[in-house]
């Protein structure tokens, strides 16, 4: 089973799972909201001698084992168990954390091979680097960037909402037209390096060429189409068969 | 020259100074309640190469002097002299931006650094923590997360009730020990919030 873990407004992981779910009707496809998951009727989470696993049953009475999953992609980026808000604040903060621990977790026993966007201590929401982290990182991969360094931390002043140009980075291979200026080598080398193995690169015209403004793992999938749909399908073939070098592609896309 | 980052009075950072003193090596402890009269000002060269200077208390550290760093952080949040800023105090957000400037140099430069952020992030999560404690070699104690009474109670019979029960996360880490006389009635209540376990 190929898993996306999102937030409600999240219309591109919504996006992903029904073109997923048109190219491949075969292929077991779930989308689970942040609010199944605080909701779910029953989440079990072990530890021990015998392994580690989980299994989480949901309100409708579908249950999910670890062994189920193949894939997940992650873009959870907090879950916020918004009805504790009824009570003490510091309760509220407890529950929160509980809960975000708990998730951290579990869906660490997966492995980074199963995982798009693996989760961090930092943030359920994997790697996230922050502006000038990124930045840095890019100019060390080769990559232009804006003169003003460390960028200002509000998120409207790190560069457009929407940038000029875009590209993804998805396990190693790019996605995308590269903008004038930029080397495919130093986007790949920049994902590398941040330790991401999905990373959608951000850039901003400066008159003929391009600077790096920042980059995020919550890509807007619906920019790559059927292509990343395609490499999605070939990576997950066979399972849990990310990061390995030689990959069995899809019967469709052989 | 080595830079200490958190609260010098407690034991850990006062022996560490305690002993360069002793070694006659130079530092600089930088109280982290002295927020206000900290700055680092961070540098790229074209490549890449981080440089900048540390101000605290009126005296500026060039960056590339530091070489080794000890960071022994505690949350702005329990600060006294944080918690008594207004929401919109402008040193809020300098303290704010203190820290992610030295998140990004602690963790970049390439200077030898005890205590790195994302390291010590892990503390917030027992399970995860435990399983990088597993990778290692080391056995650790069966353990049940759960908001099901019913697979407590199965867990806490199967290890003849010598079970304890503790938060997730890092907060509130206050380990009880399982009592089934006085605790079963209550565990109906783990429906709301999932509740750790272990032999």
């Amino acid at each position: 089973m190929l898993l996306i873990l999102c937030h409600l407004q999240d219309v591109d992981a919504v996006w992903l799972c029904q073109r997923l779910r048109q190219t491949d009707p075969d292929r077991p496809v779930l989308i689970l909201s942040m609010d199944e998951l605080l909701f779910a009727r029953e989440v079990r989470h072990t530890l021990g001698r015998e392994g580690n696993d989980f299994s989480i049953t949901l309100q409708n009475g579908r249950r999910i084992e670890k062994d189920d999953v193949s894939i997940v992609i992650n873009r959870l980026y907090h879950l916020d168990p918004v009805v504790w808000k009824q009570t003490d604040p510091r309760q509220y903060q407890y529950v929160s954390q509980e809960i975000n621990a708990l998730y951290l977790s579990l869906l660490h026993t997966l492995g980074a091979d199963r995982l798009y966007n693996p989760p961090t201590p930092v943030s359920l929401g994997g790697r996230h680097l922050a502006p000038a982290e990124c930045q840095l990182l890019a100019a060390r991969a080769g990559l232009p960037i804006p003169p003003e360094w460390p960028p200002p931390e509000s998120p409207q002043s790190v560069g457009p909402a929407i940038p000029d140009a875009r590209v993804l980075v998805l396990d190693g291979q790019l996605l995308g037209s590269v903008p004038p200026g930029i080397t495919a080598e130093a986007c790949l080398t920049l994902a590398q390096q941040s330790g991401a193995n999905l990373l959608e690169l951000h850039f901003m015209r400066q008159d003929a060429t391009c600077v790096f403004v920042g980059a995020t793992v919550f890509p807007t999938f619906h920019h790559y189409g059927d292509e990343l749909i395609h490499l999605l399908l070939n990576r997950t073939t066979n399972g849990s068969d990310l990061g390995h070098t030689e990959r069995i592609a899809h019967p469709a896309f052989a | 020259m080595v830079l200490t980052w958190g609260i010098p009075s407690e034991s850990p950072i006062r022996r560490l100074l305690d002993e360069l003193d002793v070694l006659g090596q130079p530092y600089v402890a930088v109280s982290q309640r002295h927020f206000a009269e900290t700055d680092l000002k961070l540098t790229i060269d074209t490549v890449g190469n981080l440089g900048g200077t540390l101000t605290y208390q009126g005296q500026a550290y060039p960056l590339t002097e530091i070489t080794g760093v000890y960071l022994r952080l505690v949350d702005d949040e329990v600060l006294p002299e944080f918690q008594q800023l207004s929401a919109d105090d402008p040193l809020r957000i300098h303290t704010r931006r203190l820290m992610q400037h030295l998140s990004v140099w602690a963790e970049w430069s390439g200077c030898r650094l005890v205590n790195s952020m994302p390291a010590m992030a892990s503390n917030n999560s027992k399970p995860y923590q435990a399983q990088f404690i597993q990778q290692h070699g080391f056995l650790t104690p069966d353990t049940l997360i759960t908001n099901n009474p019913d697979l407590v109670t199965d867990f806490c019979e199967r290890h003849k009730n010598r079970v304890i029960y503790k938060s997730i996360s890092g907060v509130r880490s206050i380990v009880q020990a399982w009592n089934p006389r006085t605790d079963a009635e209550k565990l109906v209540l783990i429906r709301h919030c999932p509740v750790q376990f272990q032999e």
